[in-house]
């Protein structure tokens, strides 16, 4: 279950250290949130043995979670690609040729923009979505109701969000390749004078499935963190509407926050040092 | 209900995501799933920069693509390509691995092992090296990419630095001081040469007026000749020229015939001078026995009893003749019965 972060203690006031003084208790909570996520965590990891509790959650969560998000994400991406390809005709123009539109629009779709975009806004559909409803269930002791009728709330409202987080982040973020390279082509071919085959002899320059795998891992990831983080806020919220909408603020930011860090992780556990 | 129904279009949603990403990966890299293409392999001392899914070139059309790059034993790196069935490769093929633009892009290509060969000694001594018991597998070749021609051309730009930099270490004040002394004797030399030019340019006026006057023969030669023309050009109005050049023809023809006459006369006369050889080498012959003593007529000049013999004969015969004449009988004696 979560717990709550330990008080600051007060020490005597002297201006001179003030600052010092909260770079430490801010460093100080940081680490016990951290903490706090792992421990959380685990609980979600031995909530998962109990199958008979989430198994009917499932597919209400893949569908809330995933399916009805798939249209934000390939919003987002349709803009996302259009603009890439003007971005990179722009900059290559008179000294790049233009079918490099295609691999760049090919690659930074498929590597970073599809999975950290499209993970970026499912933070704040989702992220916000799960901590405001679990947070309200708290705060008017559904929670402990369930706990009453002997269900795990952990097995019952977290475990089906984080399984529909990791297997439904990654299917929007599909959409969100297909449609944002399919974006980049037609805008490429429509607004760019660029022909389909330069385009697709770009695209296919440096494209190998490892693309494709690394945007999908990466968006697995960051599914189960933004379901982990909105879950965790949305359990842990008290006081009320005031406390749910700070659950719903707090999740979202550290979704974005999350998603950011497993960005730069991946790159270097997974891309550095790896030759296209 | 609404559980099946969510199942359904969870179950929907992730199928036709996933399918259609897997879809255009397979499409993006254009996949043999059928298995139709054909492999070739080649093996390189060093593969260069190619990569996994590097386009393959056969005559400069887009033929398959790189599908393998592997380590091998002795040193060796093997580059399988699969290429379309109908893609044909040119005789004694050598697969050559080369940049193909200044972006890091690096293609296959096939050439005929000659083409390959004609690259350079070095191509020429690896191609040996890589078709030395390579069995199945094609020698390869890899080209220079941009980075190591600009290594190359970074060391003669070097060169020239340093070339530059000993030219002026050497091109100290002394070497200005002769430079200068150089600059004032050029200086002289183009006074004396002025000097030259003046003294010459009196010959040249000299010169000049023999030209005006050799220019006014040459006009009055250019009238003279336009006057011989104007006249050839009134004869050839008149008529006369035409009448000319038509006598002058059947002059030539009646040329032509006695020439005619004459070759056959001469075949004539010589086939009688033949003839006249063969009578003159008789002759001579003849001669010749008679003075030898030899046959009847050279002992009839050469005894005079035989002569005096055949002549007693003659008259002895004349007297027969005419005794014949007046008694026939006498020796002609006829009888029927």
């Amino acid at each position: 279950m979560a717990t709550r972060a330990l008080p600051t203690p007060r020490g005597p006031a002297v201006p001179l250290f003030g600052p010092v003084r909260h770079l430490g208790a801010a460093t100080t909570r940081a680490i016990s949130d951290l903490g706090d996520l792992g421990r959380f965590s685990v609980d979600v990891l031995r909530a998962f043995a109990d199958v008979r509790t989430w198994r009917p959650q499932l597919a209400l969560q893949m569908r809330s979670l995933g399916v009805d998000s798939v249209p934000i994400g390939v919003f987002i991406a349709l803009f996302t690609g259009i603009v890439l390809a003007l971005l990179a005709s722009y900059s290559f123009t008179k000294a790049v040729p233009l079918y490099f539109v295609g691999t760049l629009v090919q690659k930074t779709i498929t590597l970073e923009l599809g999975p950290v975009l499209t993970g970026l806004a499912l933070a704040g559909r989702v992220g916000a979505n799960i901590a405001a409803e679990l947070g309200t269930m708290k705060v008017t002791e559904q929670v402990d109701a369930l706990e009453t009728l002997a269900y795990d709330p952990l097995a019952y409202l977290a475990v089906p969000r984080v399984i529909a987080g990791l297997v439904m982040f990654p299917v929007v973020v599909a959409f969100a390749m297909l449609v944002g390279v399919g974006a980049g082509w037609g805008a490429s071919v429509a607004l760019l004078g660029i022909t389909s085959d330069d385009f697709l002899k770009g695209a296919r320059l440096f494209f190998g499935d490892f693309d494709v795998r690394y945007g999908l891992v990466k968006a697995a990831s960051f599914g189960v963190f933004v379901t982990l983080v909105g879950c965790r806020e949305g359990l842990r919220t008290r006081g009320g509407a005031e406390g749910v909408g700070r659950g719903a603020t707090s999740a979202v930011v550290q979704g974005a926050v999350f998603i950011l860090i497993l960005d730069a992780f991946w790159a270097v556990v997974w891309l550095l040092g790896r030759k296209a | 209900m609404k559980s099946k129904s969510n199942d359904l279009v969870v179950g929907f949603v992730i199928l036709l995501g996933l399918g259609l990403l897997v879809a255009a990966t397979l499409w993006l890299q254009r996949a043999d799933l059928g298995g139709s293409k054909r492999e070739v392999t080649a093996r390189f001392r060093d593969a260069g920069n190619i990569r996994v899914g590097g386009t393959v070139n056969v005559r400069g059309v887009t033929a398959g693509r790189v599908d393998r790059l592997e380590l091998a034993d002795s040193g060796w790196v093997h580059v399988r390509v699969r290429l379309e069935p109908e893609i044909a490769l040119p005789p004694q093929p050598v697969m050559v691995l080369y940049q193909q633009s200044l972006f890091g892009e690096w293609a296959a290509t096939f050439v005929q092992r000659d083409v390959a060969e004609a690259i350079g000694d070095d191509a020429k001594r690896e191609l040996a090296e890589a078709s030395e018991g390579a069995g199945k597998l094609l020698p390869g070749i890899v080209l220079p990419d941009i980075a190591q021609l600009t290594a190359v051309a970074g060391q003669i730009a070097g060169s020239f630095s340093k070339i530059a930099d000993r030219f002026g270490r050497a091109f100290n004040d002394s070497a200005a001081a002769e430079l200068r002394g150089t600059f004032r004797n050029t200086a002289a030399l183009a006074r004396q040469l002025e000097r030259s030019v003046r003294k010459q340019s009196g010959n040249l006026d000299t010169l000049a007026t023999g030209l005006i006057e050799a220019t006014r023969a040459l006009d009055s030669a250019a009238q003279a000749f336009r006057r011989t023309a104007q006249r050839a050009d009134a004869a050839t109005q008149s008529d006369e020229l035409r009448r000319l050049v038509v006598d002058a023809g059947e002059s030539a023809a009646a040329m032509r015939d006695a020439a005619r006459t004459v070759r056959d006369l001469s075949r004539a006369l010589a086939a009688d001078e033949g003839s006249l050889k063969s009578v003159t080498a008789r002759a001579d012959s003849v001669l010749r026995r008679l003075t030898a003593g030899e046959g009847t007529l050279a002992l009839l000049l050469r005894d005079p009893a035989l002569y005096r013999n055949s002549d007693s004969l003659v008259i002895e015969l004349r007297g027969l003749v005419a005794d014949f004449k007046a008694n026939p009988s006498k020796y002609v004696n006829l009888r029927v019965f």
